[in-house]
């Protein structure tokens, strides 16, 4: 039932910090696809998450020098994308929407078919999209660390780590989203 | 335990903090077992479909402009900043001294005016001491220059 954890990056560099910013492009080839994959589960716009995910970097490595190493890499990274994810969002919330509802039906068509029939591949394609339509109609806070808990395996300690949650806080917005889903998916059926 | 799992308790199975009646009641009951299986399967699915997109596309879409490179691109526009200061830097001397030449048209011109040209001769004439040894007159006391006839004692 839990989803397996398989973000075990915090401990390797975790004893010295500054051996990962030495060699960033290293670096951002490492982290790039986590970051990018959270961001485009968040914004349903490939183009859109990969300029955010050059934003991420870019954030990073001018901000490197205030790393205090408190946290791994990988969920400083992550929270730096919250944040430019929650400026986005906020700035620029209509066009945003309304480029979100126009790109999902497009990308939603490239999702890999990995050799599954015709059929299979149709159920799974419409699970998918409900599960997609389900999260947008989260609040910001619950569509984070549901898509963090769900499609990033962080867990709880990594999660609040990223998004300056308390613990509790986070379980919270995770029960109310994993409510809000089941809800909007039963509603569909 | 109620007959099935409430919301709540359904939410907690799926994140991972279900107490031990709850697992308890999931082994017993088949149709809360089969409904938390099913909705454990969705989201697989959607986590699997969103991390095959994004490994299809690095795949296909490597990173050719990684931030250092960015980074690089703005280091030559620092760099081009500081060319264009540099020959503002230069140019601007270059106004300066032109302004110059401008300065001494002025002071032609005021030469040329003949009511200028009295005032300078007055001024000259009415000197104690000739012009360049006005600054050595400051060197010697007030009290001992005395004005009589033929100059200073």
């Amino acid at each position: 039932m839990k989803p397996s954890t398989t973000s075990g990056f915090i401990a390797l560099n975790m004893g010295n910090p500054a051996l990962e910013f030495e060699d960033f492009d290293r670096l951002v080839q490492q982290y790039r696809t986590r970051v990018l994959r959270f961001l485009f589960a968040f914004v349903g716009d490939m183009d859109l998450a990969e300029t955010l995910t050059q934003d991420c970097f870019l954030n990073a490595y001018k901000s490197r020098g205030s790393f205090r190493g408190d946290c791994s890499v990988h969920t400083w990274l992550m929270r730096i994308a919250i944040n430019l994810v929650r400026n986005h969002t906020r700035s620029r919330r209509f066009q945003f929407w309304r480029k979100a509802r126009r790109v999902d039906s497009n990308e939603i068509h490239d999702w890999p078919d990995r050799g599954i029939s015709p059929e299979d591949r149709t159920v799974v394609h419409e699970q998918v999209q409900e599960v997609w339509e389900a999260a947008k109609t989260l609040s910001e806070k619950q569509r984070t660390v549901f898509l963090l808990r769900f499609v990033e395996d962080l867990d709880i300690a990594e999660i609040a780590q990223s998004t300056r949650l308390t613990e509790n806080a986070v379980n919270v917005h995770l029960f109310r989203a994993v409510r809000g889903i089941r809800k909007r998916l039963g509603k569909q059926k | 335990m109620s007959d099935h799992l409430s919301e709540d308790q359904f939410a907690k199975c799926i994140v991972g903090r279900s107490t031990r009646a709850e697992l308890q009641h999931i082994r017993e009951c088949p149709e809360c077992s089969v409904e938390l299986e099913r909705f454990d399967k969705t989201l697989s699915l959607f986590r699997t479909a969103v991390r095959d997109r994004i490994d299809d596309r690095v795949a296909l879409h490597p990173p050719d402009e990684t931030p250092l490179r960015r980074r690089e691109a703005g280091i030559s526009t620092l760099r081009w900043a500081w060319v264009t200061a540099a020959i503002v830097a230069l140019v601007i001397p270059l106004f300066m001294s032109e302004k110059k030449p401008q300065k001494v048209d002025e002071q032609l011109s005021t030469e040329t005016n003949p009511v200028a040209i009295m005032d300078r001769v007055n001024l000259h004439l009415s000197r104690t001491v000739p012009a360049p040894m006005e600054p050595m007159m400051s060197l010697i006391p007030s009290d001992e220059l005395i004005s009589t006839p033929g100059g200073v004692r």
